[in-house]
């Protein structure tokens, strides 16, 4: 293989991992950050306490995190042939990380939500605050901190599990340290996949460190 | 004129029903200020609960201007509320923004517009003496700063009623004199009725004229500051008052 070759495959394998991460942290935060919402929410000393409904949603959301990813990719093959058309492929890749990702996005926002002080919610009730705005203006506003925090860990995660998903041909940098590396010994591009990783990991770390520090006001 | 009539509440507990307030009665002229003092378990913060509508109590009213508060389903609710100001012990302000927001802060849930209450916010700045902190953070002020932040805060959408609970007990001893001083200040000035929720009797003789002694969930003894605690009546006030032990 030569270079130009090498490099073609090597950044051809980093865009499709920076849209892996990409599409999968938006779709797993479409669905996963208002559930976690939910859940905080419909808590018995929540704001809108549900029992039923908090009870199910735990149970689900416990269920789908003990299922170990790997064996979540597989079972949810079929889904994603029927869903975005291939169970192969950066489409399928993002449709399972996604949906491996919700409950994980559900309960790190959830814990987000918690952190925040119970008195000063009531001392913002004592104020007429509506339900509503103790939502937006309180308690998002109030964890945002920690909710960025939780995207950056999000995002590192599925770096991780992206190249897992490499494992059944998802595509992206994994997929290439497992096909060039694991299959063929051809370590050189093993390790090259690997330091883009590491560097991808870096990147995402720092920048949103750097945003969680500029907006954290709490120290 | 603010009045608190039969007020009651009872919590049910491992060992049976507990009642936290029994009866409680009292009345509060516009303008005036007034400690509530008690010793821990006396009905203290069940008061406090109940008169900043947080608690419903079981029984009683609440009445400002002939309105009885607990009369009101959700909706009024949130407009009584803003009827009474409410200073905690700690922990209150909003982490995430600074000085000047957190004074605004119950003025912004009524969608208020800036241009209308930015020069009240101001001078509520001034007036707890905070000026040139507007654009801090909580975490950038000290306890006493926090109180005053709180104070302010709490005046802001021009109670009927400020409520302060146990407003220095965070505080240092020189802290907690200047943060006195500035409520007999803001008293002067606004001509605010006040009511001072504490178990610190030094807080009492400094500020306040008149003085409720709670204990068992009842009021125990009511009157003028100097005429209690110079011939205290009752057992309990002795008690707080250190003349028995």
């Amino acid at each position: 293989m030569t270079n130009s070759q090498l490099f073609d495959l090597l950044s051809q394998g980093l865009v499709d991992t920076i849209w892996i991460i990409l599409g999968s942290s938006f779709v797993a935060y479409a669905f996963g950050f208002p559930l976690g919402v939910l859940i905080t929410l419909t808590r018995k000393d929540g704001l809108y306490p549900k029992p039923v409904l908090s009870l199910g949603l735990n149970r689900v959301i416990n269920v789908f995190r003990s299922i170990p990813f790997y064996i979540l990719v597989v079972a949810l093959m079929p889904l994603s042939r029927f869903v975005v058309g291939t169970s192969l492929g950066i489409k399928a890749t993002i449709f399972s990380l996604s949906v491996g990702a919700i409950p994980f996005v559900a309960r790190l926002v959830e814990s987000a939500l918690l952190e925040v002080d119970q008195d000063m919610i009531e001392s913002v009730i004592t104020m007429g605050a509506s339900k509503l705005q103790i939502v937006i203006k309180v308690l998002l506003r109030e964890a945002l901190p920690q909710l960025i925090q939780g995207l950056s860990i999000t995002m590192i995660m599925l770096v991780g599990y992206s190249a897992m998903a490499g494992l059944m041909g998802g595509g992206g940098l994994g997929d290439i340290a497992i096909r060039y590396g694991y299959y063929r010994y051809n370590y050189t591009i093993m390790y090259y996949a690997l330091i883009i990783l590491i560097v991808c990991v870096e990147f995402i770390q720092t920048t949103i460190g750097w945003i969680v520090r500029k907006i954290d006001k709490r120290n | 004129m603010i009045e608190i009539k039969g007020l009651s509440k009872s919590f049910s507990t491992a060992n049976g029903t507990l009642l936290a307030l029994d009866n409680v009665n009292l009345t509060l002229e516009k303008g005036e200020l007034v400690g509530i003092i008690g010793m821990s378990g006396a009905g203290k913060t069940t008061l406090l609960r109940c008169l900043s509508l947080l608690e419903r109590p079981d029984e009683g009213e609440i009445v400002i201007d002939h309105l009885n508060l607990l009369d009101a389903k959700d909706d009024r609710m949130r407009e009584y509320r803003q009827k009474i100001g409410v200073v905690f012990q700690g922990n209150q302000l909003l982490k995430q923004r600074n000085v000047y927001d957190n004074i605004a802060f119950p003025l912004t849930l009524k969608n208020r517009k800036k241009e209308e209450y930015d020069v009240r916010i101001k001078n509520l700045i001034e007036l707890v003496g905070l000026s040139g902190k507007e654009k801090s953070y909580p975490s950038q002020l000290s306890g006493g700063q926090k109180q005053r932040v709180a104070i302010a805060r709490a005046l802001a959408s021009e109670p009927d009623l400020l409520l302060l609970d146990e407003p220095t007990s965070a505080l240092d001893s020189i802290t907690t004199r200047a943060l006195l001083e500035l409520l007999k200040e803001i008293h002067q000035k606004t001509q605010a009725t006040i009511l001072i929720i504490t178990h610190e009797l030094s807080v009492v003789e400094k500020v306040c004229e008149k003085v409720v002694v709670i204990d068992g969930g009842q009021f125990i003894e009511e009157g003028k500051v100097s005429d209690i605690f110079t011939h205290p009546k009752h057992k309990t006030t002795r008690l707080l008052l250190g003349m028995e032990d």
